[in-house]
Order: structure tokens, then sequence, then C-alpha cells
């Protein structure tokens, strides 16, 4: 493992400590990438002075093996190490609840993937889904932009278009002719214009579409995991878990045949495999439990949408017939 | 005393559970008021970007009249409207059904459009007194000690997951209501454990209890809505 503090050899020391400059609204990089390469339970880190370099490369301050929630249990949702402050970085340079203070301009700190507040959370889940969008966004204008309409009727016409009718006046060739034809019409406003609208309302559904799986999914798992003996806080759980966004940028390039539901799955079962060792690290629940509390939730889910499901079929049937 | 200045940051804070805006609705002078203020600055705000993005959508979209035609002719050849089949519908219901739809959604034109000025800051204060009302009863039967002012106060910020909505400026653009769902619980449950003293466990009781009343309103009223319009109610 690597150590939590690099610092420049050559770098200039000033006699005034200064406080590590970091986003309110976003984890830092290296949080990132130790988050997506599930080194949660890595030892927490340490400020020191060049000078105070780890010849050896063990952790500052930490014995903590691989993998391994020091203890078991993390409680209040602490980093693990026991006993760490809402949050705070552990070890001995970092001011009462704030960040740490660097005499060298120049050094670089690395900071547990849980130092993080639900507001780096959200602005993490909002960044990356933006991001993620970015490039079916650009791919959606030009498509919409070619047809001369808004995206919706635009993609009604791609999906509901089939080149070779099964049957002649089937309803499925009648609907396919309707969409086509609703997607030939013109837009009240110029048609470039309308592309660009619509795919810009379509890209800020991904954020919006992001931060309700995190939320209401984050909700239902963190609910259960209290139920079965987690400690965590909810802003600490939706903090640490807000990680398991990032590998679904793969999905990013969903647009591209094959290829992109590939990286799209990929990317999905990654991100799963990062929740779980975040929730699991962050609410010191054993695998069993907190497979349990992630797996629940989606049958709950899965059966409530069932029952309305019926539940409207009743009622559209009923007035139909 | 009203502070709208502080809105934003009341909004954001509150978004991500901090317990600051909670207690700063609480400690002040007139917290049903500041809370009653603050919703409806919020249901305006949602208003206003819904009557731009309804004016943006109706730029992007064809004249609703020649869509609903080109949609009828289709039905037609289908056999779904009146009389073609098994599954069918009557023309006048589908009408009707289009022009109160397209009216819903900001997209028909006309001042009819300002009605979601009015009916978004409406929709949040009803929302408000429901949690805050419920919400109140609820924590004191688990022994909480704060005032029914002080709960109104605090709870108003359950409207805050509503300045999503802003995104709906750009057309087609939607938020979950299963997310302002689940956020307005978890801001109802910071709620009650701030203004009510309350522990985790007992706030977080009390806040489902209006969840769940807003439910039992919600779904036979969907129903209803549904049967409404298959039933061509939306004359």
């Amino acid at each position: 493992m690597t150590s939590y503090l690099e610092s420049s050899e050559n770098a200039e020391l000033t006699p005034v400590q200064r406080p590590f400059p970091r986003s309110a609204w976003l984890p830092t990089l290296q949080q990132m990438v130790d988050a997506v390469q599930l080194r949660f339970a890595a030892a927490p880190p340490v400020i020191s002075e060049p000078g105070d370099s780890k010849p050896d490369g063990s952790e500052p301050g930490g014995n903590v093996p691989d993998g391994n929630v020091p203890g078991g249990n993390v409680p209040d949702g602490n980093v693990p190490d026991g006993n760490v402050p809402d949050g705070n970085v552990p070890g001995g340079n970092v001011p009462d609840g704030g960040e740490p203070a660097l005499s060298n301009p120049a050094a670089v700190v690395r900071f547990h993937p849980f130092d993080l507040t639900m507001r780096q959370g959200l602005g993490l889940v909002c960044t990356v889904a933006l991001l993620a969008g970015l490039l079916p966004f650009i791919w959606n204008w030009t498509q919409a932009a070619s047809i001369g309409t808004a995206l919706p009727l635009a993609q009604a016409a791609r999906n509901w278009s089939s080149p070779t009718p099964v049957t002649p006046n089937s309803a499925l060739d009648i609907a396919a002719e309707t969409a086509q034809i609703v997607a030939g019409l013109p837009p009240r406003g110029p048609a470039g214009l309308a592309a660009f609208l619509s795919a810009l309302g379509e890209w800020l559904n991904w954020p919006m579409r992001w931060l309700a799986v995190w939320i209401v999914y984050g909700l239902a798992v963190a609910g259960m995991a209290l139920l079965l003996g987690a400690h965590s806080t909810l802003q600490h759980f939706y903090a640490a878990t807000s990680y398991a966004f990032i590998p679904l940028l793969l999905g990013a390039l969903a647009f591209v045949p094959v290829l992109g539901w590939l990286l799209g799955l990929a990317g999905v079962v990654w991100a799963v495999v990062v929740y779980f060792h975040a929730a699991r690290t962050i609410t010191g629940l054993d695998t069993l439990r907190m497979v349990m509390s992630m797996i629940a939730p989606v049958a709950l889910g899965a059966l409530a949408m069932l029952l309305w499901m019926m539940i409207v079929a009743n009622v559209v049937w009923g007035a139909l017939l | 005393m009203l502070r709208p200045r502080i809105y934003p940051e009341m909004m954001g804070k509150a978004l991500v559970l901090e317990a600051e805006p909670f207690i700063t609705m609480v400690d002040d002078d007139e917290p049903w008021a500041e809370g009653l203020f603050f919703t409806v600055c919020v249901g305006l705000l949602v208003g206003i970007a819904r009557v731009i993005g309804g004016l943006l959508m109706t730029a992007t979209m064809p004249p609703t009249g020649v869509m609903l035609e080109a949609i009828l002719r289709g039905m037609r050849q289908a056999g779904l409207l009146e009389g073609g089949g098994v599954l069918s519908i009557s023309e006048t219901i589908v009408r009707q059904d289009w022009h109160f739809l397209a009216t819903m959604l900001g997209v028909a034109g006309g001042w009819l459009r300002l009605y979601i000025l009015v009916a978004a800051p409406f929709l949040l204060v009803v929302q408000w007194l429901v949690v805050g009302g419920v919400g109140y009863v609820a924590a004191r039967q688990m022994g909480g000690r704060g005032s029914f002012s002080q709960t109104l106060g605090a709870t108003a910020l359950v409207a805050a997951p509503s300045a999503l909505y802003v995104v709906s400026i750009a057309p087609f653009a939607s938020v979950s209501g299963l997310l302002l769902f689940a956020w307005g619980l978890l801001i109802t449950y910071r709620a009650l454990e701030v203004a009510q003293d309350l522990p985790w466990q007992k706030a977080a009781v009390a806040a489902v209890i209006p969840l769940l009343v807003q439910l039992l309103i919600l779904l036979p009223a969907s129903i209803w809505f549904l049967r409404w319009l298959l039933q061509g109610g939306a004359v």
C-alpha cells in the first residue's frame, strides 16, 4: 500500500502553517482513486513534513491490514482506527475540525476516502453524472439536429422504425408509422434550438436520476443496515457510498454499439462492488448482513412496483372494458 | 424576522442534513412565519422555472393539435378508438385528456399555463402543513419538547428538495417524485430530531408517520385521477 503523504523533496518550506486547499464540494482525485480501488480500510492519513519519510514504505500511523476494519466495527461512521470526530482527518497535525495544515506548500496530502462530507458526496454524484452524460448529450444533440426535431420525438422515430415489417398493418407497424409522422412534424421554434434544448434537458436528467438512486436506494439500505446493527450516521453513509457512482462513468459510452453495452455493464458491476465495500466498511456490518441490506430494498421495491402495476392495470382494464 | 438572503445557503445545508439550518429556523423569533415565507419562496421559484420550461417546451415541439391528429389517425388504423376492438377508447376522451395533460405540462399555450405559479406554492404549503402538523403530534407522543411553531419552522425545510425542479426550466428535464419523497423524509427526520430534541430512533419513527399519511392521501388520489382521465373526466 502507498503512503498517505507524498511530499516534494525540493519544496520550499514556509514558516506559516496553511490549511490544505480542498474543495468543499468534491473529494480529492486521490480519494476517488483509492475508493474505486476499494482501499477503504487503509490506514488513515498522518500529515508529516518533509523529512518524516517512511523508508520501509509502511503506512503512517497505520498497522491495519489491507481490507480489514480494525475491531470489526466502525462506530458513528468514523474512519477505521477508531476515534475520529465527524469526518476529520485523524493524525497529529490536523487543526480541530478543519483541514490538515501544511508548512510545505508543495506537499501533497492524501486523504482517506472516508474523510468526506455529504456535501462533497453530493457534488461528486452530480459532477460524475454530468460528465457521464456529456458524450451522450453531444450524440443526442447531433442525432436530433439531423432529423430536425426534439430529442424524444427523434428517439421515438428511431426506436419504432422497423426495416422489415413482420406483418403489414399490424399494430406495431402502425405505431412505427405514427412515430415517424410525428417526428417529421416541424417544431414551433427553430429546429436546431429544439434539438439543443431537448438534448440539454435529457443531459440534466442524468444527475437527477443518479441522485434518485443515491438518495432513495441509500435510504433503504441505510435503514436496513441500521435494523441489522449498523452504527454509522446517514451523512457518513451517503458520503461513503457516493464513490460508487464513479465507475458508472463507463456508461457514458453506452451509445457505442456492443462495446458501449459491455462497458456499461462492467461499470454497473464495479459500482455495486464499490458500494458494497464502502457501505460495509462505514457501517461495520459483516458481509452477510451487508448483502442482505443491499438486496432486501431491491426485492421490496420490485414487490411494491409489481403491486402498483397490478392496481394500475386493474383500473385501466376496468375503465376500457 | 424574514431572511430570504440566507435561504439558498439554508437549502444547501438542509439537503446534506446539516443541523445548522434547522437550528436557525427553530431559534427564529417567528418560526412559522419564516417557514411559510420560505415555502412560498421555494414554490414561486419552482413555478417560475416550470412556466419558463413550459414556454421552451412549446417551442421545441410541433403544434399539439397537429400531433394529436397524427396520433388519432394511427389509433384509428390500429382499431384502438371506439368500436374498433376490445381495448378501445372514445375519441372524445382522448381529445379531452390530451388537452388537459398539455395544459398541465404547460405546452397548451394561453394564460392557463400560469396556473403553476399559484399551484406550486399552494401544494408545497399543503405538504408543509401536513408534515409539520402530523410530525408535531407524532413527536410529542414520543416525548418531544419543541413547540408547534418551532416544528413548523424546522419542517419548512422539507420544501428544499423541491428546488431541484429548477432543472425543469430545460424541456424534458424532470425530477423523480420518489427522490423528493425520500429526501423529504430525511429532512423531516432531521427537523424533528432538532426541533423536538428527540433521540434518532424516535425522530425516525416520528418522521415516518407524516410520510404514511401522505401516502394514504396520494395513493387513492392517483388511482382516482387515473380513472377520471380514462373515463373522460377532463371535460
